[in-house]
């Protein structure tokens, strides 16, 4: 309680506790409560500390946005949107599968008419290609390309 | 007791009979209607406190949801416009045929001891084999995930290393990785049951082509006299692995770029799973993303 009255050191209040109980004839308290000014003695070495860091780095918590609260209106625009998207993706899906089909039979159509008409070039034609690589200079294609997009004159070495 | 075994021969069978006496003659498995416990019952369905419970994951009022499709995937856009149609091309092969894979083989039935014996492992396999279609429109090789592990010896002595291990897969793949555990006591190795030895994330989608767009554009022309995977890899199903040393995964900009947070680095293993039914299918579709492989020149195209 005296250790709560301000302007107080922390040598004086235990001075101030000491001489009180002496006066009225009490056992001596000494524990006194004033701001800590060395680190907790938790016994947290630094490598602790940073396996500690290492862990809430990988950890979910608080790292999740606030979850967010839509009107009706809000939600039903959501949903439309989504649900075109959802079609506008499965459109997209299904013409491409349609054009690998077109693809497919198309080559079948051709192999099969080669078979009849040039049997030898057919051979050629029918060669297992299973395992062949791309060439290197196939590139994953950029939004930003290099100024020089083309070298026409390459050369391989 | 017997007229209770009487009555229930006697009653149609719908009704139940709960004598404890029953388990001498009681089928294994409830066959009798109502059969209890096959169903799983979601509790949290049929509560009214939580209602956001009860929403799919993939709607905007679940507390789980997640928004997708936020970014431009631009190795899957490649794959979809210039590879699918290369894909299909190169794996096509006229009047192609499904070759049988190894398949268990029944028995003679000479003996009568082969009754309900299991059949008799291929020959030459000590597991069946899936059969290997031919490569249509709706089969084409296609990237499926990737897998990253890593396996830290020196966890041995100190199973904090992990935690490391785990921080830099994260690092790198942007998604949680989880700790993985020794399986059994290897004395020789020093290694205890249940101890943890390392870290593996599986990465898909955006996140997928991400990685493999920093590996093949940033890490591995970095690698000073880099050869290519090797073509000896890969499982025979599709799949084609990797590894990374230590020194190397430094070259990854995520670490590169704040070299003084990693004093210690572990090397990886990568895992390309690919829905390719054979290695050779595999390979030429992970050598479309600019990763090289040992190759003699000749063979390139």
């Amino acid at each position: 309680m005296l250790s709560r009255s301000a302007n107080l050191t922390k040598a004086e209040c235990a001075s101030l506790a000491t001489s009180t109980t002496k006066a009225l004839g009490l056992a001596p308290r000494v524990q006194v409560r004033t701001k800590r000014t060395k680190a907790k003695a938790s016994g947290i070495t630094p490598q602790t500390q940073r396996i500690i860091t290492q862990l809430s780095v990988m950890s979910a918590r608080k790292k999740q946005p606030r979850m967010l609260k839509l009107s009706q209106e809000d939600l039903v625009k959501h949903q439309t949107i989504q649900t075109a998207w959802h079609t506008y993706q499965d459109i997209q899906k299904h013409q491409r599968q349609e054009a690998l089909k077109l693809q497919f039979q198309k080559t079948d159509a051709a192999m099969d008419l080669l078979q009849r008409a040039a049997p030898d070039v057919y051979r050629h034609a029918n060669v297992d290609e299973q395992g062949k690589v791309f060439p290197m200079e196939l590139r994953v294609p950029t939004d930003f390309p290099p100024r020089k997009v083309w070298y026409y004159d390459y050369k391989k070495e | 007791m017997l007229s209770n075994v009487r009555s229930a021969r006697t009653l149609p069978s719908t009704l139940r009979s709960f004598s404890t006496s029953q388990h001498s003659y009681k089928a294994a498995c409830s066959i009798v209607p109502p059969v209890h416990h096959l169903v799983k019952i979601d509790k949290s369905k049929l509560t009214p406190r939580f209602p956001g419970l009860k929403y799919e994951k993939d709607d905007i009022r679940s507390p789980a949801y997640r928004p997708t499709d936020t970014r431009q995937d631009r190795l899957q856009e490649h794959y979809l416009n210039t590879l699918q149609s290369d894909l299909l091309l190169i794996n096509y092969r006229h009047k192609a045929e499904t070759k049988e894979g190894l398949k268990n083989r029944p028995w003679d039935g000479t003996s009568p001891y082969q009754l309900n014996r299991p059949m008799k492992k291929p020959r030459g396999s000590k597991s069946q084999l899936p059969d290997i279609r031919p490569t249509k429109w709706n089969n084409i090789p296609e990237l499926e995930s990737v897998t990253i592990n890593t396996y830290v010896r020196e966890a041995r002595e100190n199973e904090m290393l992990t935690i490391s291990a785990a921080l830099q897969l994260q690092q790198l793949t942007g998604c949680k990785p989880k700790v993985v555990y020794s399986k059994s006591d290897v004395p020789n190795w020093k290694i205890r049951k249940g101890h943890a030895m390392g870290a593996k994330v599986t990465i898909t989608g955006y996140e997928m082509s991400q990685f493999l767009n920093t590996l093949s554009e940033i890490v591995l022309p970095r690698i000073r006299e880099y050869k290519g995977i090797s073509m000896s890899s890969g499982d025979r199903f599709g799949g084609i692995s990797l590894g990374l040393t230590e020194e190397e995964v430094k070259f990854f900009p995520e670490i590169d770029l704040n070299q003084d947070l990693w004093p210690k680095t572990f090397g990886i293993h990568i895992n390309i799973n690919t829905t390719a039914q054979t290695t050779e299918q595999a390979r030429t579709l992970i050598s479309s993303l600019q990763i090289p492989f040992n190759t003699e020149n000749a063979q390139r195209m």
